[in-house]
């Protein structure tokens, strides 16, 4: 902004800021804010901010605001708590919009007394008269009705905080020691200046131990400071009224000190226990993030939360309409009756259930509805080993953003998995209509020409010319042929997607397979010529001979197709390093460059005008999965030099292989 | 042909193919006896066929167990088995099991008559082998133990003098690579070694190595020689 010389916001669009508290009106005012942010198409951010006043709100409200936030989230708003720094709420509320870029604040109207606003001032009017260029919208209390939010009826325990005397006593003795440095003093600095020496002690005790061991050292302190140093000393009367003024001012300020004192403390200690959470939040989100397996997300989700709450966690989600049990920490694959009626009520109700609720308390477990914004997910469940409520309210808090974490992940997932599975339902419909294509054209022209030339023969041999008799009969014999070959592909085919193919490999003179190919192949290849260039150096390879000579007659038998009679097919062999490379290299017009490698895919046919060429589109999937089977690759280019397509297979030399040769 | 004709035992299941055999068999001048299963072939031995044409896709024995109850009761009768594509280690067995030769449904009349010559071929060497084997260039003296391509001699190691020997006694035969490795090691060697010898033969005998016209691959299976003319 500096840089660029402007001064505060820039409009980069609209950006909504709606204020939230405990109120109950808050969750509709969130509502509100994403119905107008829907409209403008803006980005909006749900924020609370942490007072003092927060730290002494009650459970309940607490739960609500939770609730309140958790609501902005899942309406697909941001949901901030940032502590208040500045005097005023006001101030906080502009500082973040201003940094944000924010366009236009929500607020509800107050409806607290005039009273309480005279003394602590008005949000919204402070709020207004400094708001600036922003937009304030004050959304009057009745346009809002106070949503009920659902009374969490699980019960939570108390927050164990058991009377501790030791910061008590500690307070006494840093007291007392603050009274020998006094006594020591004294002498050489006069009585004016040894409250100093307590106010030291108060506020040292106050930062330590927290508001009330404050106040009893300040009482303490200030009964010392008396009894000690004002005269008429070791006594609690006081003479001098100038003594007195100072007693009480000294009484006065060690509270005040002592009060300010420890509200800094509980504010500190509440933003490391946020940070806390937010981090261990974190953490899990990004846990959850690198997870890409339903199996992943649910155990990371059931580890997770078992961690940060010290429970037992089960997950619960639908299966063919069944809630079955999917993972647990730690594992665990069954639950007894009492729990599976409480995780499907829970299921069935979308409403917490078993021990500690409303709802079959008698089970041993807690569960709680996993949802996201578009529903229901599954179910949670957790217990330990003591007896009584299960979690404190800041856990309970917790455990609510865990499994929101925890249901969104698993969703992302789900739909992941849902848009491989109607992807494949697309390709194989795909691939059906494509084979149903092959086979309805490709076995039955050959059958038709068969039929044909059988039929007439049969039919009009006397008006037939020798010539034309034999003719039909090469007719028969060719279309038989081919009918042949593309049965072969489609078995071959069939064998390599159910995982038949184990290849049986040995070494062998890749020449040798290349001459048996050419043979088998050399009634195809008549209107060819072939040429021949294989390095005489080459090792022999771990090959499955059938195998490899079939891939070498389906490439063979595609260049045959595509390149036109009388041109040269060439079959070359050199060795590259680790490889050696064979490549059949044809004269016809080469492979589109957007198709280089959709010519392996199943069913692909090259397109010529609105012609396709006869042939099942399998030759070279089916010779894909041979040579990789063979652990080897096979890859198609273009002739650099002229137009023609470039079909190479690679396949590693295996260790040791020379020393047979040159034995031999 | 001959004044007695070959009688030949078809074994198959199929009546169209037992057909076709029969018809094209029989302008051979071949007698064609026919069997439409295991039970009736095994009954069809009685009458002494001089060579057995079986399809290993039977309804009622396996092929395999059948050729082992035919080469029970008769040894030398010369066998061709049909088998289907894609069963290179049935052809294994079958030829290990001792059949002479096989054949890949669909096959030409040309392919079975060559095959079923080779087989009966073989059998009458057994009795007088022919001193001289010539397919085309290619001339192989077994009593003089001189190889010539052309008219020109070739110089042969005393191992693939043995290889070209055990083809040229069963030329126009296929030979597995365990039968060859049999005859000229032993069983238990790696058939590398076999392919090594095969290819340096055929660096000497063949016009073009790369694409051979005697020693021909049977791919899976093992070799064949150019039958002679």
């Amino acid at each position: 902004m500096q840089a660029n010389a402007i001064a505060g916001p820039w409009a980069a669009g609209e950006r909504i800021l709606v204020c939230i508290s405990e109120d109950p009106r808050a969750a509709g005012l969130v509502r509100y804010t994403k119905r107008l942010a829907d409209r403008l198409h803006a980005p909006w951010t749900a924020i609370s901010i942490e007072t003092r006043r927060s730290l002494q709100l009650t459970d309940e409200q607490r739960d609500r605001l939770a609730d309140t936030l958790r609501l902005a989230e899942a309406l697909g708003g941001e949901a901030l708590t940032i502590p208040g720094v500045g005097r005023r709420i006001a101030d906080d509320v502009i500082g973040f919009a201003h940094a944000n870029n924010v366009t236009q604040i929500i607020i509800g109207k107050s409806t607290r007394s005039w009273w309480f606003e005279l003394r602590r001032g008005s949000v919204v009017q402070d709020l207004v008269r400094r708001a600036g260029n922003i937009s304030v919208n004050v959304i009057a209390g009745e346009e809002l009705a106070a949503e009920p939010v659902a009374k969490k009826t699980v019960r939570t325990a108390e927050r164990p905080e058991p009377f501790d005397p030791k910061p008590y006593l500690l307070s006494l003795l840093v007291v007392a020691v603050a009274l020998g440095v006094a006594e020591l003093i004294q002498p050489y600095f006069g009585i004016k200046n040894v409250d100093l020496v307590f106010l030291t002690a108060v506020v040292g005790v106050a930062v330590r131990f927290g508001l009330w061991p404050s106040l009893l050292a300040s009482v303490t302190a200030s009964l010392c400071y008396n009894f000690f140093f004002l005269p008429p000393i070791y006594t609690f009367t006081i003479t001098d009224p100038t003594n007195i003024a100072a007693f009480f001012f000294f009484m006065l300020i060690a509270m005040l000190v002592s009060n300010v004192a420890a509200r800094v403390r509980t504010q500190a200690v509440s933003a490391i226990g946020r940070v806390r959470t937010t981090e261990s939040l974190y953490a899990f989100s990004r846990k959850l993030a690198g997870t890409a397996t339903l199996d992943d997300v649910l155990w990371a989700t059931a580890y997770q939360t078992a961690l940060m709450l010290k429970v037992r966690v089960v997950l619960l989600l639908p299966e063919d309409g069944v809630l079955t049990v999917k993972t647990g920490y730690p594992p665990e694959d069954r639950l007894d009756k009492a729990d599976l009626a409480a995780a499907n009520w829970a299921w069935g109700n979308d409403r917490t259930a078993g021990r500690g609720s409303d709802t079959l308390p008698g089970a041993k477990r807690l569960f709680l509805p996993m949802r996201t914004g578009r529903g229901p997910i599954g179910v949670i469940g957790i217990d330990d080993d003591k007896t009584g409520p299960l979690l404190t309210p800041d856990q309970r808090r917790l455990l609510d953003a865990l499994v929101d974490q925890g249901a969104l992940a698993i969703e992302r997932v789900l739909l992941v998995e849902d848009m491989d599975r109607a992807r494949r339902t697309v390709e194989s419909e795909r691939l059906r209509s494509a084979l149903l294509t092959s086979i309805s054209h490709d076995l039955k022209t050959p059958l038709a020409s068969v039929l044909g030339a059988a039929s007439t023969m049969r039919d009009l041999s006397s008006g037939l010319t020798d010539a034309e008799k034999r003719d039909l009969l090469a007719t028969v014999i060719d279309e038989s042929e081919r009918l042949n070959r593309f049965i072969a592909n489609l078995l071959d085919m069939t064998k390599l997607e159910s995982g038949a193919i184990v290849p049986n490999t040995a070494r062998h003179d890749i020449g040798e397979i290349v001459g048996s190919a050419l043979r088998r192949a050399s009634k195809i290849l008549v209107q060819h010529k072939v040429s021949l260039e294989l390095a005489a150096d080459l090792p022999m390879l771990e090959l499955d001979a059938v195998l490899f000579e079939q891939v070498l007659f389906n490439l063979l038998d595609n260049a045959a197709k595509y390149a036109p009679a009388d041109t040269t097919i060439s079959i070359r062999s050199l060795r590259d390093k680790d490889q050696v490379a064979l490549q059949i290299i044809d004269e016809g017009d080469g492979i589109p460059p957007a198709e280089l490698e959709s010519v392996f895919d199943k069913f692909y046919r090259a397109q010529k005008g609105d012609h396709v060429r006869p042939g099942t589109g399998l030759g070279l999937a089916i010779s894909r999965g041979f040579v990789e089977a063979m652990h080897g690759t096979i890859s198609a280019a273009n002739r650099t030099d002229r137009s023609g397509a470039v079909l190479t297979i690679r396949l590693p030399i295996p260790a040791a292989s020379d020393a047979l040769d040159t034995a031999a | 042909m001959n004044a007695t004709p070959i009688k030949v035992l078809v074994i198959d299941d199929e009546p169209p193919i037992r057909k076709l055999l029969r018809m094209g068999l029989s302008t051979q001048g071949y007698e064609i006896l026919e069997a439409s299963n295991g039970k009736i072939a095994l009954e069809m031995l009685a009458q002494d066929p001089a060579l057995i044409i079986l399809d290993l896709g039977l309804p009622d024995i396996q092929g395999h167990e059948l050729l082992r109850m035919i080469r029970g009761r008769n040894d030398s009768v010369p066998i061709v088995v049909l088998s289907s594509r894609g069963d290179e280690a049935g052809k294994v067995q079958a030829l290990d099991l001792g059949a002479d030769d096989y054949l890949t449904k669909p096959f030409g009349m040309d392919e079975l008559l060559a095959r079923m010559r080779a087989a009966l071929r073989h059998q009458l060497q057994v009795h007088g082998e022919r001193p001289v084997f010539r397919s085309g260039d290619l001339s192989v003296d077994l009593v003089r133990r001189i190889v010539k391509v052309g008219d020109k001699e070739v110089k042969l190691s005393p191992k693939e003098y043995e290889l070209l020997r055990v083809l040229v006694q069963h030329a126009g035969k296929v030979l597995t690579h365990r039968f060859l490795l049999k005859e000229l090691w032993d069983e238990l060697t790696d058939a590398q070694y076999l392919r090594v010898y095969v290819r340096q033969l055929r660096q000497k005998i063949e016009v073009d190595p790369e694409r051979p016209q005697f020693v021909l691959t049977e791919t899976g299976i093992g070799y064949r020689l150019r039958a002679p003319d």
